[in-house]
This record gives C-alpha cells, structure tokens and sequence, in this order.
C-alpha cells in the first residue's frame, strides 16, 4: 500500500483510548512498580499513517495532552490499524494520569473517547516511581 | 512433587476452573491450561515485590510493625474519620466483602467497589432494562453466534473464546467453531477481531446511534442515511438477519460500550436489543467483567445491603446513589477524609484527580504486594493472595460461584483479607468502647 503523505505537522488532535492489553495484565501479579510496568503501560499505540503525519517513528516518545494534563510516553506501531485519529494506551498510571473525572452524573469516568493532541518530544518517558513521587509531594504537604 | 487440579484461576472474571498447578516443597514449578495472565498471577512473578510486614507511616518514614498495632492505627484513624470510603474488593474472596461491609457499616462508611471505575453503567442499566442472562456453560453447549461488542477478550479474558465461546465443542454444537459464527465490533481491528468472521468497524462514540439503527432495522424499519456510525447500512442489515436467525445467540459487552458517550443510555440500548430479539429467537446478554469477583463483590452488597455499588452507610442505613457516592465522585469532590482499601490499586487506576486526593487523606490498605497506592498508604496490611494461598467463594461473570482453592501456603505469619478485618473490626469495636 503507498501512503500519500499528508502535510506534515507538528501537534495532531486525536481522540484517546484506554484499555486492556496482556502486557499490562501481567504487571497485576505484583509488579506495578517496575521497568515492565513502564514498558507495558507508558506506552501509546498509533495508526502508522498518524505516526508519518508527524513524522515519528516506532519507539520515539510523545507528550499526550488533554484537559486535564500531559504525559510523555513511547509511541509504538498499532497492530490494530487503521484506527486514524484514535490513540491507544494501556490501562494504568500513564494513561490514567491523563484522564478528567468526567463523571457524566453518575460517577464513573470516561476512560475512552477522550480529546486529546500528541507531539514528539524529547523528554524521557517517567518511571513509575517518579509518578509516585510526584504524589507523594502531596502527601508530604498534608503531614 | 503433587499435581493439584480443578483449580480456579483468580485472576479475571471467566474464573477458569480447570487449571492444574504442579507443585514441590511449597514452590509452584508450572501453571497449566491457564492463559499469561492467570499463569503469572498464580505462579508469581519473580521480580513481584511481596509486602511481607505490616507498615505504619510515620511523618515520612515507613515503619514495620505487628498486625496488632497496625489494626490498632487503622481502627484510630476509622474513628477519626468523618466521611470514610471503603474501596477495591475484585480480587478477594466473598467472606472478605461480608466481613469488610460489618466494619464500614460500624465506621458510618462509604462501601463502593470496581464498578464505580469499570461496569458502573452497566449495572445501572441492568437495574432500568433487566438482563437477559445466560451462564457461559450454556454458551458453550448452545450458542452459535457470539457477539463482543466493545471488548477485547484476546486480550483480556484470554481464554473466553477458547473455553466458553468460540473454539470449544458443546453438547449441541459438536463441531465446535464451525457451527458457530462470531461478529466483532470494535473501533480497532483487535486480536479478537481478527479471529471474527464478521469485523464492523465503528466510529468513536457511534454505539447509541448504531445500536438504535440496528434495533429499527430487526423491527423492520428502513434506515435512509447510507451509513451509521462509520457502519454501512447494508452490513447492519445482514448483521440483523444474522442475529435474527441465529438459534443461540450470545452478545458481550465491554467498557468499549460503557465507557463511551452515552454510557448507561448504551448498555441501555444494547439490553434493549436483546430484549427485541427474543421475539425471534433465543438471545442472551452479559457484560465480560475485569477482576476475578467482582461479581462476588456485586452480589454480596445486593443481598448484605440491598445496592449494587455505590452504598454508603454514613447515615446509619444504606443509601445509594452513584453519582454521590462512587469512589470518582467522592474523590472528585474531596469529601473523602480517610479510605479503607482492599485488594485493589486505586491510585494506579483512577484518574489523577483521584490518585492526588488519596495522597491527602489518611490511607489503609490491604495487598499482597506493593502497588501505587501501597506506596501512598499510612497502614499497610501484607495478606495472602486468595484462590492461591487461601480458599474462598468467587463469583464468574455469569454469577456463577465457584470455590476458590489453596495450592500452597503463604509466607509464614501472613493473614487473610477475611482474618486481618476481623482482627480490625474488634479493634474498632474495643477503642470505640473505651471512648464512650
């Protein structure tokens, strides 16, 4: 198949996802907390056409922003394609750390269909640990 | 070396039954018949940080100490609390949800569980519309067409098709998967799709419109739109004769349907066109649940206090209402002023505006291993990991209770979920006691 190349742009609005994947099943026996965990889960599946919209290859990292934050993870090559405009990342910290509340009167957040724009970047994909960390700060604070 | 079978794996909502661990001086050498995920949950992963001391907080530093005094510090804060949240529950033994629901109910607690992250609009659909329930033996035995909608259980339910669904023989389906027809609709072509013998790519947040397009079209209505929700009209239409035509027919749902726009309206929907199609033929409905007993945890609060999730006890009696009491609500709110978890990752599963109130708040916590929100905790109970180190009864997706089996022991001195709440509730009971 030849890929037409569209323009090339810098920040693409795409719609994210969330979910489950075996990987990130396997960090559940205990191993939340771990290089695994961040290989399973800080990662983002991308269709390859929105990946050569901005010029990205597999294993280059991508900040996701939404409403309510951003989080740099790995973008790799989804083997769910094509899926154009949809992002997919895997249950857990990393993706949750991206998601609203929206709670839509009944209590339970939209883990799927959320807005959300990508780009490349440079800064490296955080442990887990650094996320925890982060939280932790306010812990502290309430001491 | 003993090989121990029937056991049932506790790791997500099929609850496979037919799991045989081998096994020498306390040390599980092989899992078979189970999938990865149940595999590695029974036999451990070696890098897993097992918590093997009860942990206090103390200003910054983490502290080891006995389960006498850490029942104790969990009991203090219980009483303090003003506003509690009881929370998690889908990987821990029906006894342990009977005995956690006495000590929110002693503590004027919220009791909320799963649902409020995952199948919340589901059950609240269930509640409007009914559901047209099947067990997955009868899938097995009868069905020849499965339908998942939103949901991927090659992924995670990895042995649904092979065991219940798809590739198995049945009692009325001899030849296995060639009698049977398997549809998929998902917004990504997924593993399971791939194997489907019908794929409908749907367009984000399209479920309401797709679905009501296809409850029209069964009652024998003409859609005028060349496409619904990314769908031709042409492929809902031969969708519905495939459905109306089926002997046996079988549709799963996952978040893909109750976690997108609409939620509840979707599930709604969905039950609705299960509902029409039993005026064709025989069609049954379940929604594919994540944790192992959430369903135990649904049932126990249904027949302890009456409500499916979402209960709080604050008043004395219960009281349900979603929207007030899930956990996303009571968090997003920052009403919560001490929270009571058990064999659950919140922090790791909850959105950041979640995670950072659990920071704030006085945290107890019960786990096998360290997780994010251990991490968090102010008391950590260490407790065996049930359905491998302890028995119990756990609820299958279809409602189903099986029993849970202990394969080995735990490391030594470690309590149950069900021992370690005992021993806090009568804590609670004494201190409190001593106050009045």
């Amino acid at each position: 198949m030849v890929t037409v190349m569209s323009e090339l742009i810098d920040v693409l609005e795409v719609i994210l996802t969330t979910g489950r994947t075996i990987e990130q099943g396997i960090t559940l026996a205990g191993i939340k907390i771990s290089e695994e965990a961040r290989e399973a889960t800080g990662v983002c599946f991308m269709d390859p056409n929105d990946m050569d919209t901005l010029r990205l290859v597999a294993n280059q990292n991508i900040e996701v922003k939404t409403s309510v934050g951003k989080i740099v993870v790995k973008a790799k090559e989804s083997s769910d394609a094509p899926h154009k405009g949809i992002i997919f990342i895997p249950l857990g910290i990393y993706a949750n750390w991206i998601i609203p509340t929206g709670k839509a009167g009944i209590g339970v957040p939209r883990f799927k269909g959320v807005k959300a724009t990508i780009r490349k970047t440079k800064k490296s994909v955080p442990k887990v640990e650094d996320l925890i960390a982060k939280l932790l700060v306010e812990k502290n604070k309430e001491k | 070396m003993e090989v121990i079978s029937d056991v049932v794996c506790p790791f997500c909502g099929s609850l496979c039954d037919d799991l045989e661990v081998v096994i020498e001086n306390n040390e599980i050498l092989e899992v078979r018949n189970a999938c990865q995920l149940g595999a590695a949950k029974v036999k451990g992963r070696k890098k897993a940080k097992r918590i093997l001391k009860p942990i206090i907080r103390k200003g910054n530093q983490l502290i080891e100490t006995s389960y006498e005094k850490a029942a104790e510090q969990a009991a203090k804060i219980l009483i303090k609390a003003e506003y509690p949240i009881f929370y998690g529950f889908g990987s821990t033994d029906a006894d342990t949800h009977r005995e956690s629901i006495k000590l929110a109910e002693e503590a004027g607690a919220i009791w909320d569980h799963c649902p409020s992250v995952c199948h919340g609009p589901s059950v609240l659909a269930i509640q409007e519309i009914g559901l047209a329930g099947c067990t997955l033996g009868e899938v097995r035995n009868r069905s020849d067409l499965i339908i998942y909608l939103g949901c991927n259980p090659m992924e995670a339910h990895p042995r649904h098709m092979s065991r219940y669904t798809t590739f198995p023989r049945g009692f009325f389906r001899e030849k296995g998967f060639q009698e049977r027809t398997v549809v998929v609709i998902d917004i990504r072509k997924t593993e399971t799709a791939q194997l489907a013998n019908h794929f409908l790519q749907i367009e984000p947040d399209g479920d309401f419109e797709f679905i009501s397009a296809l409850r029209a079209i069964i009652r024998g209505r003409e859609i005028k739109d060349e496409s619904i929700s990314g769908i031709p009209v042409e492929k809902i239409t031969e969708l519905a004769e495939i459905m109306k035509n089926a002997k046996h027919g079988v549709l799963f749902f996952g978040l893909g349907l109750a976690s997108t726009k609409g939620k509840h309206r979707n599930v709604d929907a969905a039950l609705s066109l299960v509902r029409d199609l039993n005026n064709y033929t025989k069609f049954y409905v379940m929604p594919l649940r994540g944790h192992y007993n959430v369903t135990g945890a649904q049932n126990v609060l249904t027949w302890t206090l009456g409500y499916p999730f979402a209960v709080s006890l604050t008043r004395g009696f219960p009281q349900y209402n979603p929207g007030e009491f899930s956990l996303t609500g009571v968090f997003d709110r920052e009403e919560a002023d001490a929270a009571f978890i058990v064999a659950s990752d919140p922090v790791g599963n909850s959105p950041r505006k979640v995670m950072k109130h659990f920071a704030k708040i006085p945290l107890i916590v019960l786990d096998p291993y360290e997780t994010p929100t251990t991490r968090l905790a102010d008391v950590v109970f260490p407790v065996t990991i049930a359905g491998v180190e302890s028995v119990g009864t756990a609820y299958r997706m279809d409602a189903v209770p099986l029993r849970l089996r202990k394969v080995k022991d735990p490391p030594k001195g470690i309590l149950t979920d069900y021992e370690v709440l005992e021993l806090i509730l009568k804590k609670y009971q004494t201190l409190k006691k001593k106050k009045k």
